[in-house]
């Protein structure tokens, strides 16, 4: 057999056909993989959706036969279904249908005839209109117009029984009609009826039909498939900026598999399909369509390759998942006030961060490290330009070596000296202080009846007294057990057992080893006797009662002297030396010291700590702690010199902070973030915000919440009280900006004048000056939300119909105020727990619109008030029974006899027939209000 | 035939006894009863000083009623439930009287749903603070004008009452969540009727001694005596 020309007849013969077998195999093969690793292997996201497809159509089933349950004991709808059925089986009946063919049989005839009868009307019609032509056209032409006449009449009589037979015969159709159609109706009303009650079912039906897609045969559902997966994206517009600073949209993929986070109903199903925590606070507010998940979580938010992958936590991802609290630390790049971001059940969703950043401020860390937002701070350590009138000095050196053995939960930290580190640094502050100490003590002399005082059992009783009941346990415990305000976590506080939660204020306890009694009377007589401006207040005590509680505090503890002492502080070396070390140390930076007046910040800047990448953390020689920023600030704040190495060193002093305290610490200084958010996606910021920042700094400084719940948080001492005499105890402070003018509140801070005199516990004087004053008093105001806070009445404008009904109402035959509140200087009757504020003082003190607000239901405004609700329930003989107007009415009253003390009531005014109106309700703005008042800016 | 009619009557009228004795036992169940005694020194009545509203609220002296106890032992005010006991609660309305500044009664039980009927003849203000944790608390005025206030206790729980303008007022709600309980009277007697068959846990509470319990087996038609003994707490 011979080939083609020129083709080689060996090669010809071979059989290529294994290996094109083989090869076609090997391409099949890796055609299949590429289709398998493509669409199988490289998105595990698919297999999460069609789990996630197949709970979410069990759930909702689940709710289907659920509201089916809910439906079948309904009986409305029970009621409902079997008429339905009975109507349709009715329908489908032979009779009926016998009778509908019967009704259609006449209609078809009564059509005819109506039709027939209608034609008849339009011909009669017709020839009416002709003869009437004639009959005109006979007139014309002068011929005799009466024969057509009689024609035109006859033909009218014609039509009118035409007309008659016409309307018989349409109404007779309608009827058979209505009685078709009421038939059938009765079926489409109840089908409608149903629809309604069904609704939630059938939402539910249609809901799980989405996640698998029923496929139907006569109206029946004969099988399901389920969705074919799709990748969830949202871009955000505009939200990043790349390297050239141009707007970049950012792209979260996230709920390709979190496919329950934005559906309520799976809050009980594993991850990734679990409802979102706070959904109504967080989802509802931020709905991930438009803001997307990463600008709070952070994460890879386009990776959808590995679970790894897409929450960032891989090599080179600069942003992993942040886990637990860690994500509270985002909320402040949207918004201004973080503190008043509450979910549904009014608990703060930033906890964590709003308990750090006031760690942050309480323990001081502004003062050694620079923050934006955080430069004018005030120092919260005592006082040291004349700490040499004040200190023991042998104290002095075994406080500076560690203050923890002294006082278990100081806030000064511990900076870890040696001893003889501590005796410089006590030699410093002690000679420093020496000059003018020493004429501090001489302008301050010891009052003559303090030794005697002091060894009197009855000053030291009465001091004891005083102690706990003046307000002092607000802030201070004088027993190493107890404990006052604590700073930090006070969640499982066991005093004995943990040496880490701080207290605010110090304990008391041994605090005569630490000072003497000259210094302490002068002290509590007014603390700006000693500094310029004490954190601590004045509770005002009389000479003598800060003899008795002088006495009662010398009673703790006892000097010890540690001999040789005296001769080391003098030591010039020492002086000299200690500075250093407090130049060093940073000690400036809490306590003012002579010397120490301009020096800086000793810390590294934490203005954008949180945006510190890990390769600029140093970690020392420290291999055992995982190189990442959670971890390498954890461990600074458990052991801040725990980085140092031989050549590296490391000042920061030792907190003894607890577990949760650092990571309340972590998530603030995370926050401190360089990341900003554009403008249009941030939470709108006002003023009012700022006003409650600020304002909530101050009541940390000043511990407000000592006595005072304020934001529901705090009143330290009313633990002190029995249940029945919590009316004893400081007022709670919650809404108080609604409730008192800002006037009275300004003045009342900076001078409090006692509005319940018979409380033991005073309201301290805390010398704030008018600013301080004023960044409080625009707490409150904020707080409460009013706009604008100042409300004018003229008292001398109200209705006295108004004034008489609102003293009827007071009068003992009705609600009877003066049985528990103060007149003037007249108590109530009874034991003073039983006492209310004087009402006297209310017109000068109270918002006006407040008081019908506390009228209506006091327990809205302060649960558990002893003051109880005379509403719903007013008499029906005054002021026509109208509770508002009664309400009104009282409130004009307490204005009116606050503003006319001792006067009787005023003869029906001379009112115009229209009474006029007690000043605006209606608030006003500050140029309009300066208009009224006739002040010109 | 006339002897025929006469014998089934005769017959129809056995059954029929029959039928309605034995349903009378069913329904009747048993009774218990006994009595709660306080094992220690009975305390003696202390007098509580009116402080206030005299001419109406000092007209009687006033006691301090945390806890009485008679004369053999007895404590009154205690409320004695059977734990477990079915029937139906009957919501009733109940009445709670302020006279002279004193609760009458100071303990009242109730099936919880009742209404308390709160009266108030006194002709001064008084309030009924109520200290819940189950039920919404209230702090409501009854002044002199409103001698008739309505309050309705929908789920079982003993409630403390106070007024807040007379501090030495104060008195408890108990709503029970059984039909089947009583409060001892002043010799620390009770007596529960109607309780079904059953071997029941039965439950005594007190203001100030807190709670006891005790078994008892109650059979249709029969008492049993359930007695108690309560130590001052802690």
């Amino acid at each position: 057999m011979a080939g083609r020309p020129g083709l080689d007849p060996i090669e010809e013969g071979k059989s290529y056909s294994a290996l094109f077998v083989l090869m076609i195999a090997v391409l099949m093969v890796s055609a299949i993989w590429a289709i398998w690793d493509d669409n199988i292997s490289r998105r595990p996201w698919k297999e999460y959706q069609v789990e996630f497809d197949r709970l979410a159509y069990n759930k909702y089933m689940k709710d289907v036969a659920d509201e089916q349950k809910k439906l079948n004991d309904n009986p409305d709808y029970v009621k409902d279904e079997k008429e339905l059925a009975e109507a349709q089986h009715q329908l489908n009946s032979g009779e009926t249908q016998r009778k509908l063919d019967d009704f259609a049989a006449q209609e078809v005839k009564l059509k005819n005839i109506a039709d027939d009868k209608d034609q008849a009307v339009r011909f009669t019609k017709s020839m009416l209109t002709e003869r009437m032509y004639d009959y005109n056209h006979a007139i014309q032409v002068k011929a005799d117009p009466a024969p057509i006449w009689s024609d035109i009449q006859k033909l009218q009589k014609e039509l009118d029984g035409e007309n008659a037979a016409s309307d018989k015969a349409k109404k007779d159709l309608q009827d058979v009609k209505d009685q078709v159609d009421k038939i059938n109706s009765q079926v489409a009303d109840l089908t409608d009826k149903l629809k309604v009650l069904n609704k939630t079912r059938d939402d539910l039906t249609d809901k799980a039909d989405t996640y698998m897609i029923p496929i139907k045969f006569m109206g029946r559902v004969i099988a399901r498939y389920p969705k074919i997966p799709k990748i969830q994206q949202t871009a955000i517009d505009d939200f990043d900026r790349n390297a050239f600073d141009e707007a970049i949209a950012r792209v979260d993929r996230c709920q390709s598999c979190h496919m329950g986070a934005d559906k309520k109903g799976f809050e009980d199903a594993p991850q990734p399909f679990r409802t979102h925590s706070n959904f109504e606070a967080i989802i509802l507010k931020h709905p991930p369509e438009k803001t997307g998940c990463t600008p709070c979580h952070e994460g890879q938010g386009p990776a959808v390759n590995s679970v790894a992958m897409a929450h960032g936590e891989e090599e080179h991802w600069d942003h992993p998942l942040l886990q637990g609290e860690e994500m509270q630390s985002r909320c402040i790049t949207c918004h201004i006030d973080v503190g008043s971001l509450r979910n549904k059940d009014d608990q703060q969703i930033a906890i964590n961060w709003v308990n750090g950043e006031r760690d942050f401020q309480q323990l001081g860390c502004p003062a050694c490290h620079l923050v934006g937002g955080y430069e004018d701070m005030p120092k919260i350590g005592p006082f040291l330009k004349l700490a040499s009138a004040k200190l023991d000095p042998s104290w002095t050196v075994r406080w500076i070596t560690d203050p923890h053995i002294f006082r278990l939960h100081t806030r000064m930290p511990n900076f870890m000296f040696s001893t003889d580190q501590a005796t410089q640094v006590a030699a410093y502050i002690l000679n420093s202080s020496q000059k003018d100490g020493d004429e501090w003590t001489k302008a301050h002399p010891e009052p003559a009846e303090l030794q005697g005082a002091l060894s009197n059992a009855g000053m030291i009783e009465e001091g004891k007294g005083l102690f706990e009941s003046v307000g002092c346990k607000g802030c201070h415990a004088i027993d190493a057990d107890a404990y006052g305000t604590p700073v930090g976590s006070d969640t499982d506080f066991k005093p004995k057992e943990t040496r880490t939660t701080k207290d605010f204020a110090p304990n008391l306890d041994n605090i005569a080893e630490k000072t003497d009694p000259r210094w302490i009377w002068w002290w509590i007589k007014d603390p700006t006797n000693y500094a310029a401006h004490p954190a601590m207040p004045s509770l005002r005590l009389s000479d003598h009662e800060a003899l008795a509680l002088t006495s009662f505090l010398m009673t703790h503890g006892q000097k010890k002297e540690d001999p040789g002492i005296e001769v080391a502080l003098k030591d010039p070396a020492n002086i000299q030396k200690g500075e250093a070390l407090v130049r060093k140390y940073g000690c400036f930076g809490c306590h003012e010291i002579n010397g120490m007046e301009h020096e800086s910040r000793i810390g590294v800047e934490l203005t954008t700590e949180g945006s510190k990448h890990v390769d600029e953390l140093f970690f020392g020689n420290h291999t055992d702690i995982a190189e990442t920023w959670n971890a390498w600030i954890y461990n600074k704040l458990k052991n801040p010199r725990t980085y140092q190495t031989k050549d590296v060193e490391q000042v920061m002093p030792n907190f003894d902070l607890q577990d949760q305290d650092i990571k309340n610490l972590r998530t603030f200084i995370a926050s401190l973030h360089e990341g900003k958010v554009q403008e249009r996606y941030r939470a709108p910021g006002t003023a009012r915000q700022e006003q409650i920042v600020m304002g909530r700094r101050d009541v940390n400084y000043r511990n407000c919440v000592g006595c005072h719940i304020i934001e529901n948080r705090g009143g330290y001492i009313r633990r002190f009280y029995p249940p029945d005499q919590i009316n004893l105890a400081p007022p709670v402070l919650n809404g108080e900006g609604a409730k008192v003018q800002p006037e009275w509140l300004f003045s009342f801070l900076q001078s409090p004048t006692p509005i319940r005199p018979w409380l033991k516990v005073r309201m301290p004087t805390f010398h704030v000056d008018n600013h301080e004053g004023d960044t409080l008093v625009d707490y409150f105001t904020a707080m409460a939300d009013l706009q604008v806070p100042y409300v004018y009445l003229n008292t001398n404008l109200f209705p006295a119909v108004d004034l008489e009904a609102g003293a009827k109402l007071m009068s003992k035959d009705y609600f009877n105020c003066f049985s528990c509140h103060q007149q003037g200087d007249k108590h109530p009757e009874g034991p003073p727990e039983g006492w209310a504020p004087d009402l006297g003082l209310a017109h000068a003190r109270l918002n006006p619109d407040w008081i019908p607000l506390w009228l209506k239901d006091p327990q809205a405004i302060q649960p558990g008030t002893k003051m109880p609700s005379f509403y719903p329930g007013g008499p029906d003989d005054i002021l026509k029974g109208n509770e508002e107007a009664q309400r009104k009415a009282i409130r004009d009253y307490i204005f009116w006899f606050g503003a006319h003390p001792g006067q009787s009531l005023p003869a029906q005014v001379a009112s115009p027939a229209e009474p006029p109106k007690p000043a605006p309700a209606k608030k006003l703005k500050v140029s309009e209000r300066n208009k009224v008042s006739g002040i010109s800016s | 035939m006339k002897r025929f009619a006469i014998v089934t009557t005769a017959c129809a009228a056995v059954a029929l006894g029959m039928t309605f004795g034995a349903g009378r036992a069913n329904a009747a169940g048993g009774t218990i009863s006994g009595t709660v005694k306080y094992d220690g020194t009975a305390p003696a009545a202390k007098t509580v000083e009116v402080t206030k509203d005299k001419e109406v609220c000092g007209l009687k002296p006033h006691f301090n009623e945390d806890l009485v106890v008679g004369s053999d032992g007895g404590v009154a005010n205690a409320v004695v439930v059977v734990k477990g006991a079915k029937g139906d609660l009957k919501p009733a309305t109940v009445t709670f009287d302020q006279k002279g500044c004193r609760y009458d009664p100071h303990v009242l039980a109730f099936p919880a749903g009742s209404t308390v009927k709160i009266m108030n003849d006194d002709g001064i203000l008084h309030n009924i603070h109520t200290y819940s944790t189950v039920n919404p608390s209230f702090n409501a005025a009854q002044p002199k004008f409103k001698k008739e206030m309505d309050k309705v206790i929908d789920k079982p729980e003993a409630i403390k009452v106070t007024c807040d303008a007379h501090g030495w007022m104060h008195g408890w709600w108990v709503a029970t969540d059984t039909p089947f309980f009583a409060v001892t009277d002043d010799k620390g007697n009770y007596t529960i009727k109607d309780v079904p068959a059953g071997n029941y846990t039965v439950e005594v509470w007190q203001e100030k001694l807190g709670t006891a319990d005790e078994k008892a087996d109650v059979k249709d038609g029969g008492s049993s005596s359930v007695n108690f003994s309560m130590k001052p707490k802690g």
